[in-house]
């Protein structure tokens, strides 16, 4: 059997073969025993291969990889920087900073004061109301990271990260295009338990 | 779903939206997970080798080229992932449930599921790499530039090793008298 045929054979298990190709395999199946011997062989692998079938993930699989996910992928680093003052005061003259901060902070003193989050592992919505007012940036504030960055579409995107305690974190993103609202997130031990928007306009 | 559906969700992760990015991991989690799977031969490793290539897959966006399906780039990294582990693990007889046959489990498996049983354990007789390639081809259908694109290695090299490996699984086959007949 030449290399030809047996190119001829493989391309036939995976359906390469122009009619032309197809003519002259079958015509040496006809001629040779070995070579169709060896094509039935080849097309039942290919066969029984074909029904490998799909193998369902668990079902929180996709909830694990976006928890796995950093808070700041290394090409958001790249793009934006860290300026060499202290990232606390990195927005000092925004207001949409201040008041994320305010909320960032306000939901701090609320969960602290409330200590529920260890026992509940969850927020109620209610619990952090009327935190909206601006708050002094606390020195102790454990700030993680915080971005501005512009998208094609030209607006501005702010979102600053803080660890108010091991595994607990606040997260505030806004635009500064359009400064109508402000997403809150809260995330402990890497699941978000709380999210809310909350329109910048109760100030 | 299309290419530039795929595209558009990368530009919008790249400009901050996670969210896509999470679009992109509903849509290919189950292609990820089933060639992890039949590399790795257990779900365990499956799934930290299917989590690990969509995490890097997030960190190294920014040099996802457009020019190629981000599918295949995706699976590159995948199959890349998967061969990796299974490097430094031990070698395994058989995928899981040829291991809940060893542990007396056999009869919660149907008799539907003994012919991919004796394939998955076929399967894993080959070399992890040859094992990609029969995946990429016979269950992805990719083509051979694609797959040798996904492997980084030549297309002769594809054909050559994707001929080696099933005139390997034949042999396999036959000893076990694995056959879906004429």
């Amino acid at each position: 059997m030449t290399q030809e045929i047996l190119t001829l054979i493989q391309q036939e298990v995976d359906g390469l073969n122009t009619p032309e190709e197809q003519s002259i395999l079958q015509a040496h199946c006809a001629e040779d025993p070995a070579t169709k011997l060896e094509l039935e062989g080849a097309l039942m692998v290919g066969r029984v291969l074909n029904d490998i079938a799909d193998v369902a993930p668990p079902r929180d699989f996709v909830s694990n990889v976006m928890k796995s996910l950093p808070m700041q992928p290394s090409w958001q680093r790249a793009a934006k920087p860290a300026p060499n003052r202290s990232p606390i005061f990195r927005f000092p003259s925004r207001p949409v900073f201040t008041l994320a901060y305010g909320l960032a902070i306000g939901v701090f003193v609320t969960i602290f004061t409330m200590s529920s989050l260890e026992e509940s592992g969850s927020i109620v919505p209610e619990q952090i109301s009327g935190t909206l007012a601006p708050a002094e940036q606390p020195a102790d504030a454990n700030l993680l990271f915080a971005e501005e960055f512009t998208t094609d579409q030209g607006e501005t995107i702010f979102v600053e990260a803080i660890r108010i305690e091991e595994g607990v974190q606040i997260t505030t993103q806004g635009s500064l295009a359009a400064e109508d609202s402000i997403t809150l997130t809260i995330d402990k031990d890497g699941s978000e338990v709380f999210r809310r928007t909350i329109p910048t306009d109760s100030q | 779903m299309s290419d530039e559906h795929d595209h558009g969700l990368v530009k919008r992760t790249l400009q901050g939206e996670r969210a896509a990015f999470g679009q992109l991991v509903e849509r290919y989690q189950t292609a990820v997970y089933t060639v992890a799977y039949n590399v790795l031969g257990n779900a365990a490793d499956a799934e930290d080798a299917a989590q690990m290539a969509f995490l890097k897959a997030y960190e190294q966006l920014a040099s996802f080229n457009d020019d190629y399906k981000f599918f295949s780039w995706l699976y590159r990294i995948a199959v890349n992932e998967s061969i990796n582990a299974k490097k430094k693990k031990r070698p395994m007889s058989g995928l899981d449930h040829v291991e809940a046959v060893a542990e007396g489990k056999a009869d919660q498996l149907t008799e539907e599921n003994e012919l991919e049983d004796r394939v998955g354990d076929a399967l894993m007789q080959l070399s992890a790499t040859d094992r990609a390639i029969i995946i990429l081809r016979h269950y992805q259908d990719f083509s051979y530039p694609d797959i040798a694109y996904i492997l980084d290695i030549t297309e002769q090299k594809v054909k050559s090793r994707l001929y080696t490996a099933r005139q390997r699984l034949r042999g396999i086959f036959e000893q076990r008298g694995i056959s879906i007949g004429a």
